[in-house]
């Protein structure tokens, strides 16, 4: 996260990812000054399968700091009062700036495969997309075969991979 | 000039390394006359002739199908871990095949990468491995398409060769090999056994690697391997093959935690703690198994992990193995299958 400093940050977590990617966001408003907009887009299934709500509200007090919430179509409540709809949809529709921004994906791999091209599509380069793979892993040290992408072995070699890294790997994930 | 050794004092030889409290794997007869690698209890139960290929391979030398990496007590609030010492029991292979011999260079890359596995490699250092040289082949045999033959060296410590009138002719390849029949053998220039030369060349690798490389997404595997049952038998016999799992196995006081074989055949292997599985059908675990063996082993290794012994298709009960699915990628990339 050293290497983002000036650059405006997207964090994008579906369902249990938010334990994870907080500590990214806790990094990033701990070190305020050195970020530009930070945007936290947090979405699960239902309202009752967020968590950390508490702390959501709280960042979105913080300065420059916008937080999105939303839930899958179905999984709101009468009083739900934020976005509904699929995470890859709610980014397309929230006119989050592009332009020098870094975005750091962290979800299911469904939400993963649609969330990249939209984020490509919205202006952003390859190079600053990331995301974490969630392969299955038993011995974590190269070589129990499980959780190998193509050539390369998410335990050793990710888990944190580009958008362009990503581009030259098979789809098994 | 020929060392040679006559079979009754190679048999001999075989119960002086048994009483001296080593372990011997050599092939022997197992019930419904299947020949198995097995722990051999007297040399009378060897078997080195009149067979191509034992069912399974002598990775279990190397690579038991279920060892404890450490052990785990409870005491209160604390965990007490214990390390297992790697069980470097000297053992003699005898009677293998070039093609499994050929596997234990090939797997040292992945045990040695990065993280050295000090399980693999303590019984790799206390195993030597005598093989013998084929003179008989079956359809399956395919070891010199991917460039190992008859006699091929890789992975030997010695060879024995087949001559006339009950003797092997004896060539060391290592020192392990010299220092075992040090002293045993009998110098007979006159001898030197003709090497054959091995099953026809079935496939080219470059041509196979090639397709590989361009067709990850083709319909050609699901048409190829659509009739894989995913039983694993092809992996578990394999030489080459060697995806573990690893599991604890306890209770409230403590236990163990074991590595066991497993398989990228098997529906469970891959599957995410959400219930998402990046290799939903059988087509993707066989093309998995393939682009393993013959397109990502020798990218990141420089080896393929494949030695042609055909063991696979011998066990598989569709006939499939690792040739037939070869071959038949070949006829696709050639253009004489049609992919649907």
């Amino acid at each position: 996260m050293k290497d983002w400093k000036g650059k405006n940050l997207i964090f994008i977590g579906g369902g249990i990812a938010m334990p994870p990617i907080r500590c990214a966001i806790w990094y990033a408003l701990e070190n305020r000054a050195d970020y530009g907009n930070i945007t936290i887009v947090y979405g699960a299934r239902t309202v009752g399968d967020l968590v950390f709500v508490d702390e959501l509200d709280q960042w979105a007090q913080k300065e420059r700091t916008s937080v999105i919430q939303c839930v899958d179509p179905g999984g709101e409540t009468p009083e739900w009062k934020h976005e509904i709809g699929l995470i890859p949809h709610v980014i397309e529709r929230s006119n989050i700036p592009a332009e020098n921004s870094v975005a750091l994906v962290v979800g299911p791999p469904i939400m993963i495969r649609f969330t990249l091209p939209v984020l490509d599509k919205m202006g952003m380069a390859k190079k600053d997309i990331y995301t974490s793979l969630e392969n299955r892993m038993k011995c974590g040290i190269g070589k129990c075969g499980r959780c190998n992408c193509g050539p390369v072995y998410v335990c050793k070699e990710g888990p944190i991979f580009s958008f362009e890294q990503l581009s030259q790997l098979p789809s098994d994930y | 000039m020929s060392d040679v050794i006559a079979k009754d004092d190679l048999l001999r030889l075989v119960d002086q390394w048994l009483a001296e409290g080593k372990r011997v794997l050599g092939p022997v007869k197992a019930g419904d006359g299947v020949i198995l690698y097995a722990p051999l209890a007297a040399s009378s139960q060897l078997v080195l002739e009149g067979f191509v290929h034992a069912a399974n391979s002598i990775k279990e030398a190397v690579f038991p199908r279920s060892e404890t990496i450490y052990t785990y007590k409870f005491n209160g609030h604390e965990i007490e871990l214990s390390d297992v010492d790697p069980d470097s029991t000297q053992c003699i292979v005898i009677g293998a095949r070039p093609c499994d011999a050929a596997s234990l260079p090939v797997l040292d890359h992945l045990f040695n990468w990065d993280y050295k596995d000090k399980f693999y490699n303590a019984r790799r250092a206390a195993t030597t491995v005598v093989t013998v040289a084929c003179s008989e082949y079956d359809d399956n045999c395919f070891c010199t398409s991917v460039g190992l033959g008859p006699a091929a060296e890789q992975g030997s410590d010695a060879m024995l060769l087949k001559a006339p009138d009950g003797w092997y002719e004896v060539r060391a390849v290592t020192d392990k090999g010299t220092a075992l029949f040090n002293g045993k053998t009998t110098p007979a220039p006159e001898i030197k056994v003709p090497i054959s030369d091995g099953p026809a060349k079935k496939f080219d690798t470059v041509d196979i690697e090639t397709f590989l490389k361009n067709n990850y997404e083709s319909d050609a595997w699901r048409d190829i391997t659509m009739r894989c049952l995913g039983c694993g038998a092809c992996a578990y016999n394999c030489p080459t093959c060697h995806c573990f799992d690893i599991v604890d196995e306890g209770d409230a006081a403590g236990g163990r935690r074991v590595k066991n074989w497993d398989s990228c055949q098997f529906g469970q292997f891959t599957v995410h703690a959400s219930g998402h599985n990046p290799r939903a059908v059988q087509a993707q675990r066989q093309r998995q198994r393939i682009q393993h063996k013959f397109r990502i082993y020798p990218e990141k290794f420089g080896a393929i992990l494949c030695t042609g012994c055909g063991t696979c298709t011998r066990n598989c009960p569709v006939s499939l193995g690792v040739l037939n699915t070869l071959e038949a990628i070949a006829a696709v990339a050639r253009g004489s299958i049609e992919v649907k």
